[in-house]
C-alpha cells in the first residue's frame, strides 16, 4: 500500500510539474544562476530550449512534433513552435530520470529493443509530460523507428500526421518529387493552422538559416587546428540540439554567433580542450550516452578529444532563396547518412582527413538500425586505408545497458592501441 | 629489474613477478570481493614464494577488471594490451589470441610486431566465458575440472541450442531428465561456447598461429573442439591462466626502464 501511495504521489509531482510553464521558467532561471560560469553559448540554449517548452505549454502558437531530420527551417516558416521528442529523451537522461519513464514505456507494452529515444518520450507521452501536439511532421530520413514512433505519437493525441518520406538516390526526379511533397506539408499545414502560407516567412527563414550554416561552417573550418577548440563531447550534446532545431530561426543565428566566438577565441589563445592533445577521434552517430558515465574521464585519461562528429557537418548547399522548396528537399537528399553507405564511408574519409583523426569511434546505439547496420563495413574499409575504428556498443539514455567496466576496457584497449601507434 | 604483473579477473587473481624478464614466480587464487586486499594477499605470497622483498619490486603493472582497485601499482593497462604482450612474449608466432577469461572472451589480432591491431569482446553476456561453464557444471553436478576429461569420452553429439546461461541451464537439466549422456552434453556445451567465440574470431583476419588462453584453456575439451573448428595451429601457454600477468610484468619492466 505504502509503494501504492509513493509511486501515486511521484506520478503526480512529476506530471505536475512537467506540465506547468511555471517549471520551465524556474528551471532557466536556477540554471542560468547554477551554470553562471559555463560558456555563453550553453546558457543560450538553456534558456533557447526551456522558453520553447514554456511557450508550447502556453499553446500560443501551434506546437508540432517532429523528428530531428524534419527542416526546421520550414516549422519555424510555417509559425509553428517545434519540439524534438528525441532530444528532449536525451535531456531527460543527463538530469538522470530516464528510468521512470523508460519503464512507463515498456509496462505498456513499448519493446526493450525499440530505441530509447523513442521509448522515453512515449513513456513521457503516456505520463503527460510533454506539451501536446496540434500536429506531427517527421521524415523517414535514416531513422526507420521514428516513422512508426510519429505515427503513433499523432494517434495518441488524436491529431494528423505528416511524413516526408524521401526516395533513395540523390537525382534530379527525387528532388521533383520531395519538392512537391514539401508544397503539399505546407498545405496541409495551412489547413490545419488556418493560415495562409507566407513565401515571405519561408524566405526570411532561409535567409537566417543560411547566416548560421555560414557560421557553422566556420565553426567547423577553425575547429581543424590542433589542438582542438571545441569539446565534440558538447557539440554531441547542446550543440547537437540547436544544430537540429534551431535553424531558420533568429535565436539559431544568435546561438552560432556566440559559439563562433567562443571557438575563435580559444583557437587564438590555442586553448584545446584537452590539455597537452594526444589523440583526435572522430565521433560516428549523432548521439552519446547521456546520463552520467566515464567516456569523457577516460578520454581526458588519455588525453583524448573528439575532434570532430559526423552529425555536425554542413552537407547541404546555401539556399537559393527564388527555389526555396528546391533547397530544402535537397538538404534532404544530401545527408551522407541517407541513400548508399558509401557516401557514409566518403564523407568519412573525407573527415578523417580535414580533422587529422588518429582513431574513430562508432557509437552503435541499441535498436539503431540505421547506423549500427553498416558500422563492420564502415570499420573493414577504414581498416583497409590503416585507420583504426572502434565500435562501441551502448545506449544513449537507458542506462541499463550500459556497463562501466566493460566500456572502460574496451575504451582503454583502444586508446592503447591509437597511444601504441604515434 | 624485479617486476610484478597482477591480473584481477572476475574468478581468479594472478600475480607473476619477474626478474631481467624471466619468471621467478607466480600464484593463481580465487578472486574474492575486497579486490585491494585480494591483490595484496596474492603479492604477498608471491613474494614470499620467491623470496624478494617488496622493495625490490621496482614497478607493478595491474591488469584485468579489478585493475583500478589496486592502489599499489604503479600503472593500469587492460587486459587486451596485457594478453598481446604476454602471448608474443611466450610465442613471436603467435598473431591471434583467443581469451576466454571468467566474465568475457576476447579476440585479439597483433601485428608481427607484437602490437595489438584490433580486438573484439563478447558483449555483456556470459554466454562464451567460464562463468557459462561453471554453471554448467553445477547443474551437471561435476566438478569444473572434470569438465574438459569427461566431453572426450564423448561417443554422441549433442547439440545446445540456447546461449544464454539461464535458458541453457534448463536446457542441459532437460537433456539430463530425457536420458542424455553427461559426457555427451558436455561435448555440446564446448561446441557451443567454441561457436560463439568463432564468430568474433572471423571478425578479425584469421593468422596461423593462435593462442589460446585464460582459464577455459586448460579444459581439453575445448581445446580439441577449437582445434576441430578453427584448423589452425593452436599454441597452448604452459599455464594459460597467467598470461595477462606476465604481459602486465613485461609492460612493467618496459615502464621502468
Ligand atoms: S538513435 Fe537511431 S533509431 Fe534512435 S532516434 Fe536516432 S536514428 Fe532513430
Amino acid at each position: 500500500m505504502g509503494n501504492i501511495i509513493n509511486s501515486d504521489l511521484k506520478d503526480r509531482i512529476i506530471i505536475s510539474l512537467a506540465q506547468s510553464s511555471f517549471t520551465y521558467k524556474l528551471i532557466r532561471k536556477v540554471g542560468s544562476y547554477y551554470f553562471r560560469k559555463s560558456d555563453s553559448s550553453f546558457l543560450f540554449w538553456l534558456n533557447f530550449y526551456t522558453r520553447q517548452l514554456e511557450i508550447a505549454y502556453q499553446q500560443k502558437k501551434p506546437v508540432v512534433w517532429a523528428s530531428i531530420f524534419t527542416p526546421s527551417e520550414l516549422l519555424y516558416a510555417l509559425d509553428l513552435i517545434p519540439l524534438y521528442p528525441e532530444m528532449i529523451s536525451a535531456s531527460v537522461a543527463s538530469l538522470n530520470l530516464a528510468d521512470y519513464f523508460i519503464e512507463t514505456a515498456e509496462s505498456n507494452f513499448y519493446s526493450p529493443d525499440l530505441c530509447s529515444f523513442y521509448r522515453v518520450a512515449s513513456g513521457m507521452s503516456l505520463k503527460n509530460c510533454l506539451p501536446r501536439p496540434d500536429m506531427v511532421i517527421s521524415t523517414s530520413l535514416l531513422c526507420d523507428g521514428s516513422v512508426k514512433f510519429f505515427q503513433n505519437v499523432s494517434r495518441y493525441y488524436g491529431c494528423d500526421y505528416y511524413l516526408i518520406d524521401p526516395p533513395y538516390e540523390r537525382n534530379q526526379g527525387s528532388r521533383k518529387y520531395l519538392v512537391n511533397e514539401l508544397k503539399k506539408l505546407v498545405q496541409w499545414v495551412s489547413k490545419r493552422t488556418n493560415e495562409q502560407f507566407s513565401s515571405i516567412k519561408l524566405r526570411k527563414a532561409l535567409e537566417l538559416a543560411n547566416q548560421s550554416t555560414l557560421l557553422i561552417k566556420k565553426i567547423n573550418q577553425i575547429r581543424e587546428k590542433v589542438p582542438a577548440p571545441l569539446s565534440g563531447w558538447n557539440a554531441l550534446a547542446y550543440q547537437l540540439y540547436m544544430y537540429f532545431a534551431s535553424l531558420g530561426s533568429r535565436d539559431g543565428l544568435n546561438f552560432y554567433e556566440l559559439l563562433a566566438r567562443e571557438v575563435k577565441n580559444n583557437a587564438i589563445q590555442d586553448k584545446g580542450v584537452v590539455e597537452r592533445e594526444c589523440i583526435r577521434i572522430l565521433w560516428l552517430h549523432q548521439l552519446r550516452p547521456y546520463y552520467p558515465n566515464i567516456i569523457w574521464q577516460i578520454m581526458l585519461d588519455y588525453k583524448a578529444v573528439i575532434a570532430f562528429e559526423e552529425i555536425n557537418q554542413v552537407f547541404w548547399l546555401e539556399y537559393d532563396l527564388t527555389q526555396p522548396f528546391s533547397g530544402l528537399a535537397d538538404k534532404i537528399l544530401a545527408n551522407p547518412g541517407a541513400g548508399s553507405l558509401s557516401r557514409r564511408i566518403s564523407s568519412i574519409e573525407n573527415l578523417i582527413k580535414k580533422y587529422k583523426i588518429d582513431g574513430v569511434i562508432h557509437f552503435n546505439q541499441r535498436g539503431c538500425r540505421q547506423s549500427c547496420g553498416g558500422a563492420s563495413m564502415i570499420k573493414d574499409y577504414l581498416k583497409a586505408k590503416g585507420i583504426p575504428m572502434f565500435i562501441l556498443d551502448g545506449d544513449g539514455i537507458d542506462k541499463r545497458n550500459y556497463s562501466e567496466g566493460q566500456t572502460r576496457t574496451r575504451l582503454e584497449a583502444f586508446f592503447e592501441i591509437l597511444s601504441q601507434n604515434r | 629489474m624485479v617486476v610484478a604483473g597482477i591480473d584481477i579477473g572476475a574468478i581468479t587473481t594472478k600475480v607473476v613477478l619477474m626478474n631481467e624478464q624471466k619468471i621467478e614466480s607466480y600464484v593463481v587464487i580465487k578472486s574474492r570481493v575486497g579486490i585491494n586486499q585480494n591483490a595484496r594477499e596474492c603479492f604477498e605470497q608471491v613474494l614470499q614464494n620467491s623470496g624478494y622483498q617488496r622493495k625490490e619490486v621496482t614497478s607493478i603493472v595491474a591488469t584485468g577488471y579489478g585493475r583500478i582497485n589496486v592502489p599499489f601499482a604503479h600503472k593500469c593497462i587492460t587486459e587486451i594490451t596485457c594478453h598481446a604482450k604476454g602471448a608474443y612474449w611466450l610465442n613471436p608466432a603467435v598473431r591471434t589470441i583467443i581469451d576466454i577469461g571468467g566474465q568475457d572472451s576476447k579476440v585479439i589480432s597483433i601485428s608481427e610486431s607484437g602490437q595489438v591491431i584490433d580486438f573484439m569482446m563478447n558483449d555483456k553476456c556470459a554466454a562464451g566465458t567460464g562463468r557459462f561453464l561453471e554453471v554448467m557444471a553445477q547443474a551437471l553436478e561435476v566438478a569444473l575440472e572434470d569438465l574438459g576429461d569427461l566431453s572426450l569420452q564423448s561417443k554422441k553429439k549433442v547439440h545446445i541450442s540456447s546461449m544464454c546461461t539461464v535458458f541453457a541451464e534448463s536446457e542441459v537439466i532437460s537433456l539430463i531428465a530425457d536420458g542424455y549422456r553427461k559426457e555427451d552434453i558436455i561435448r555440446g556445451l564446448h561446441e557451443a561456447i567454441t561457436n560463439r567465440i568463432y564468430s568474433m574470431v572471423v571478425r578479425l583476419p584469421i593468422t596461423d598461429v593462435i593462442a589460446l588462453t585464460g582459464g577455459v584453456a586448460k579444459n581439453r575439451g575445448i581445446i580439441l573442439s577449437f582445434k576441430k573448428k578453427i584448423k589452425k595451429k593452436l599454441y597452448l601457454p604452459p599455464e594459460p591462466q597467467i598470461v595477462g600477468a606476465i604481459g602486465a610484468a613485461l609492460l612493467a619492466h618496459d615502464l621502468a626502464k
